[in-house]
């Protein structure tokens, strides 16, 4: 095991890192790209390729934009729509695990932008099985939000015959330079299997013993090659022609758009995924017990590759929120169905031995000596970056409502806001 | 005379299939498995698997996995130290075995190979590098020029029993701004076995450019493959549809589109979308 001399992230990432002769990650090394590459001549490159996918006739929609009540979605739209003027269908998945605040700024987000949307909600009962099918399989309880957010934009585009979809950042290629923003790389089927479905089309979840049959996994399979020859469809990514920076643009979108900022349970940031209860919770912990880290790793290595946060930094907020309890397991077990006990069991089964080591049979799990040494030896000859930013600090706003309290997940609401305009009104009103 | 393949390096490090920049530095694209599985969908020729690695389990159990997962011809290149790391490679499903480092250091091993399992089942993997103007054989181990003239190495390993030769470029792995058109051209003409040459494509004129003017049996492309939806599809259409000898690949619904120079989809007429509301996509089944 070996740990990237300038971030914190370690060869065992499950995207794959690569870590080259002067011991710094192939992430580091893309990320250097941000402040080398003429940003302003890479949107010029977007706004060509764009503009061959403007619908003359207005009878169909530009492009597909898949958004959430948060990860970057206000700014994504922004550029698409206010930027590059282009008329998109937002489409977003409902991954059952809804915050009154994410249902809010997705409110918020298709009344400010005068847009069209599509949201699929599928049957709740459908997504618990298949929730307790995938927990079971590998340990993960967001394998639903993952196939549905990835799946949802492409069926639409088939269907709707709209050859482009317009996506944030490419995951990948942020954390662990998957790809160097020069290839451009696009959407693809092999990377959805690879690295969100654990290698298997959804099909695969089809078991008796879980009672998935073949129609619960429908809503997830992604359209065959042929489906997408014919349209041409392609998803492209904004990261790769402009300087993404989720920090700037949130807090650009939050002045532009009230966008409401919330802290939250296992990491700093107070931007990312707060539209989710289990994101920054649950599931966080479900990731720190199989890959030996979590969101606050990849928010702190984020934040040091951006020069905001030393390494040492990045080393103590680290520590400081991956040793947080989940705080809302219960909205879960509850939902789910499951015991906290059986939940234990089967999360037992999926640690990675390599991170993790038990004291006795029934004992406490500790880092493995392995994963303390290679974290150790980093530390003794590390690559520190100059910092530009002396602050790194996360705003919050919220319009905080009743129903942020924690009752449990929204599938659906309505989420209302309400402008400067109106609210005086309303006001006035009364 | 038959069509020259198309084929499909893929590389691995650590056991992941990464993009290659000049033999040096690399990025991390995912499961190499994975990566094979799709390029043999889209009607790839042939996939040549480079083994960085060296853990010969690690290897034979990776060639394993990926020929059970296409149907096209493997070449697994790299690693065989001995010959039964060759016998591991062909009865895991291989059809070919590389060699590199062998062919300098051991060549009983290639005979032994070729003895074997047959001349056409040994490829002699060589790489190349211009000195003044020269084709050298460049040194993997020592990352330097071995000061030996490429052509007539090529003529030493045909006489051990190699049956083909795949070239690759150094300086231009993963530069994406042309093949060294010339420095192929002199190598293929000087030899009768087939040459597969790799390095340098970053569009789909670089390949039909060496088509047309070194005529090799075949090009190899590495990381451009892994940029985009169906990328080896798109890009025989792109070599068909400017007259360079293709083979017949998969059924593909990208006939009518435009691409551009990187082989990448443009949108089709708003004409054909409109109509196609209207019409069923099956998909193709064997």
């Amino acid at each position: 095991m070996k740990v990237c001399r300038r971030c914190l992230y370690t060869d065992l990432h499950p995207l794959g890192l690569v870590i080259d002769g002067e011991g710094i990650c192939s992430g580091c090394r893309v990320h250097e790209e941000k402040d080398r590459l003429d940003w302003a001549a890479r949107w010029e490159l977007l706004a060509k390729l764009v503009d061959g996918y403007r619908c003359a006739s207005g009878e169909n929609y530009d492009c597909v934009v898949p958004v959430s009540g948060a990860r970057d979605s206000f700014f994504i739209v922004h550029t698409v729509k206010k930027r590059l003027g282009l008329n998109p269908l937002l489409v977003t998945y409902n991954k059952h695990y809804n915050t009154a605040v994410g249902i809010r700024n997705l409110a918020r987000l298709r009344t400010l932008m005068d847009c069209d949307i599509m949201t699929q909600v599928i049957d709740p009962d459908r997504v618990k099985r298949i929730t307790r099918a995938t927990f079971r399989r590998w340990g993960s309880i967001y394998w639903h939000c993952l196939a549905g957010q990835t799946v949802f934009p492409v069926q639409i585009a088939v269907k709707m015959k709209i050859p482009l979809i317009i996506w944030g950042h490419h995951q990948g290629l942020d954390q662990v330079g998957m790809f160097s923003h020069l290839d451009e790389v696009e959407m693809s089927r092999r990377h959805r299997r690879n690295h969100d479905l654990f290698r298997q089309e959804a099909e695969a979840l089809v078991h008796d013993h879980d009672f998935v049959r073949p129609a619960d996994v429908h809503p997830y399979r992604y359209p065959h090659d042929e489906e997408i020859a014919a349209v041409g469809v392609r998803g492209i990514y904004l990261g790769n022609y402009m300087r993404w920076d989720t920090k700037a643009q949130h807090e650009a979108m939050m002045d532009l758009y009230d966008y409401e900022a919330v802290p939250q349970t296992r990491t700093f940031d107070t931007y990312n995924d707060l539209d989710c209860w289990m994101h920054s919770d649950l599931h966080d912990y479900i990731k720190c017990a199989k890959w030996g880290y979590g969101r606050a790793t990849d928010h702190a290595v984020r934040e040091l590759r951006f020069r905001r946060l030393t390494r040492e930094q990045a080393g103590s907020v680290v520590s400081e929120y991956e040793a947080k309890p989940p705080a809302n397991a219960d909205l879960f077990l509850q939902w789910v169905g499951i015991t906290s006990n059986g939940f234990d069991f089967i999360l037992d089964q999926h640690r990675n031995g390599k991170i993790w080591q038990r004291e006795g049979h029934y004992g406490p799990w500790r880092r493995t000596s392995e994963w303390n040494d290679a974290h150790t030896a980093a530390t003794r000859d590390p690559d520190l970056l100059d910092m530009v930013h002396s602050d790194c600090s996360f705003r919050v706003r919220s319009a905080h409502s009743v129903c942020d309290d924690r009752q449990g997940f929204i599938l659906v609401g309505k989420g209302e806001y309400l402008s400067p305009i109106e609210q005086t009104s309303r006001a006035l009103c009364k | 005379m038959n069509s020259p393949r198309l084929v499909a390096a893929i590389v691995v490090r650590d056991g992941l299939h990464v993009q290659s920049f000049g033999f040096r530095s690399y990025l991390p694209v995912g499961n190499p498995v994975e990566s094979a599985r799709e390029f043999d969908r889209w009607g790839i020729d042939e996939i040549a698997l480079i083994l960085l690695d060296d853990d010969p389990q690690a290897n034979r159990r990776l060639v394993a996995e990926v020929s059970s997962a296409i149907a096209v011809p493997l070449a697994a290149v790299g690693g065989v130290r001995q010959i039964s790391d060759a016998k591991a490679y062909i009865a895991g499903g291989a059809d070919k075995i590389g060699l590199n480092f062998a062919l300098a250091a051991d060549t009983g091993l290639v005979r032994e190979s070729a003895a074997l399992f047959g001349n056409q089942c040994v490829v002699a993997s060589v790489d190349v590098v211009l000195v003044r103007k020269k084709s050298l054989r460049w040194d993997y181990w020592k990352k330097q020029a071995s000061g030996q003239d490429a052509a007539a190495w090529v003529g030493e390993v045909e006489e051990m029993g190699a049956g083909e030769v795949f070239i690759n470029f150094p300086e231009r792995d993963g530069v994406g701004e042309g093949m060294d058109v010339e420095a192929i051209k002199d190598i293929v003409d000087c030899t009768n076995l087939p040459v597969v040459a790799l390095g340098g494509i970053g569009t789909t004129a670089h390949a039909e450019d060496c088509f047309r003017s070194a005529a090799p049996s075949g090009i190899g492309i590495g990381n451009r493959l892994a940029h985009f939806e169906q990328s080896v599809l798109l890009f025989k259409k792109a070599l068909a549809d400017a007259g360079a000898p293709v083979r017949a690949g998969v059924k593909s619904n990208y006939t009518d589109s435009p691409t551009d120079v990187a082989g990448r989809p443009l949108k089709k007429s708003e004409s054909f979308l409109r109509d196609l509301v209207f019409q069923r996509i099956e998909p193709e089944a064997i």
